[in-house]
């Protein structure tokens, strides 16, 4: 089984372990492609493999009831519900090593913010692959006579774009050639410490994106910038501000085809100032990475 | 032997009434101590939101690292999950503890909303644990003198009529 799925596995209630683990080692793959799990209170829990759901598990379904969630939640943020409680908030938190940890529920909220979650009811905890040469055809792309140029990224959720993001900056931080890469992480999904132990890289995890990238511009000189899913107001303002002074960056955002990320305001007030050079589509195909490549 | 025997059980009484006394100080210290723990941890969490696992590295105190207490809870630090540290720690040190059910009830209770809610939420549960704390402290703290004279009387004269039986 996959190191980053059995250390996840250990958080997890002992009955609701058991029965994933002894599913996942009746695989063939013995659960390599397991992307996700779902733990939901009172409903079945399910996996995400390969892009599949499943929620039967040998035979039966898997419940898990609101307090194994509960203690889930507590033993993923370490029983220190105060040091999330913002990010909670936003609807995760993040795990040292790329896991991220959706959170949905019961929300008190105030105006048009979400003031605290009295009761969470599902957790999507998301299993990261460091996988590296997978953006080999794409480093090409990236790299032009030597010069690193602005890329978008984008695709819907779930298909890899922060995976190919992670090996985008090993591969620019790391070598002959190695660049100052700063990663704006806000959500601590990109940067997996064992795999970035030799790289030239500097992480800003937690920060919001929009702030990370004005610090990581004025204060640590990055040869480029890596950010995920962006999309907001300020995350739009940062970057314009941010290529004006000459940094490259590379940057994701969610889209099921080009028609639907230049229907995202945002990205498309981006592409009109022609902040990126390239934007790029990602599909799985058996597996493996298919680019759609537009150049602007 | 007989006279030998009156003046063992004599010894033994006062003894334990001395003994009883030093108990009932030492279970004032270990009040005050928690609470000033109390307090550190209200402190850290309260305005630095420190991660639960980080706090006890910059507390000291001397009655409860004689118990093993601190330490117990530190060694956790490296734990795969961490999850309810505290009330694991002080399950293995609560017999070496000499306060009373009470006052063990509201060790627990403070170390049972330790990162469980929001900042918050447990600045009102662990101001409801000190102020619980600080009235036993302020009520034992007030009747010590006159308990540790009490077993010591008390040692003293069971000791002296058992020998005056005796012989």
């Amino acid at each position: 089984m996959n190191s980053e799925l059995e250390r996840i596995l250990k958080y997890l209630p002992e009955r609701i372990r058991q029965r994933i683990y002894d599913y996942c080692s009746s695989l063939p793959r013995l659960g390599t492609g397991v992307s996700e799990i779902r733990l939901r209170a009172n409903a079945p829990a399910s996996l995400t493999i390969d892009d599949k759901n499943i929620c039967i598990f040998n035979g039966k379904n898997l419940y898990a009831d609101e307090n194994e969630i509960v203690s889930t939640l507590g033993k993923l943020c370490e029983d220190s519900i105060h040091t999330y409680a913002e990010t909670i908030k936003e609807g995760y938190v993040y795990l040292s090593g790329g896991y991220r940890i959706g959170i949905c529920g019961y929300a008190r909220s105030e105006k048009d913010k979400v003031a605290g979650i009295h009761t969470v009811s599902s957790l999507c905890i998301r299993i990261p692959h460091a996988i590296t040469g997978i953006c080999d055809s794409l480093l090409q792309e990236i790299v032009q006579e030597g010069d690193v140029i602005s890329m978008l990224v984008y695709s819907p959720p779930g298909v890899g774009k922060t995976t190919l993001l992670r090996d985008v900056a090993y591969r620019l931080s790391t070598g002959n050639g190695a660049r100052r890469v700063c990663i704006i992480d806000t959500r601590g999904e990109i940067y997996i410490n064992e795999m970035f132990v030799e790289a030239l890289a500097d992480v800003m995890t937690g920060y919001p994106k929009a702030k990370g990238m004005e610090i990581a511009a004025r204060t640590l000189s990055p040869q480029v910038m890596i950010c995920d899913e962006i999309g907001t107001d300020e995350e739009a303002d940062a970057i314009l501000s941010v290529q004006n002074c000459g940094v490259p960056l590379i940057a994701s955002a969610h889209a099921g085809s080009f028609e639907e990320l230049m229907r995202r305001p945002n990205i498309n007030k981006l592409v009109q100032a022609r902040i990126f050079k390239k934007i790029v589509g990602i599909k799985r195909v058996g597996g493996k990475f298919d680019f759609d490549i537009k150049e602007i | 032997m007989k006279y030998l025997g009156a003046v063992i059980i004599f010894l033994c009484a006062c003894t334990f009434g001395i003994y009883a006394g030093k108990e009932e100080k030492q279970r004032l210290k270990e009040c005050e101590a928690f609470l000033t723990l109390f307090e550190y941890v209200k402190n850290r969490i309260g305005y630095f939101l420190t991660p639960t696992k980080l706090i006890y590295r910059g507390f000291s105190d001397d009655v409860l690292e004689k118990t093993g207490f601190l330490a117990e809870l530190r060694s956790h630090e490296n734990d795969d999950i961490y999850f309810d540290a505290w009330e694991s720690a002080f399950g293995k040190c609560e017999n070496r503890f000499c306060m009373n059910e009470k006052e063990k009830r509201i060790v627990r209770e403070f170390g049972s909303a330790i990162g469980k809610t929001d900042g918050a939420t447990q600045m009102n549960s662990f101001n409801y644990c000190i102020e619980q704390m600080r009235q036993e402290i302020n009520a034992l703290a007030s009747a010590i003198e006159k308990n540790v004279k009490i077993y010591r009387i008390l040692g003293f004269t069971v000791g002296a009529v058992a020998a005056i039986i005796i012989l």
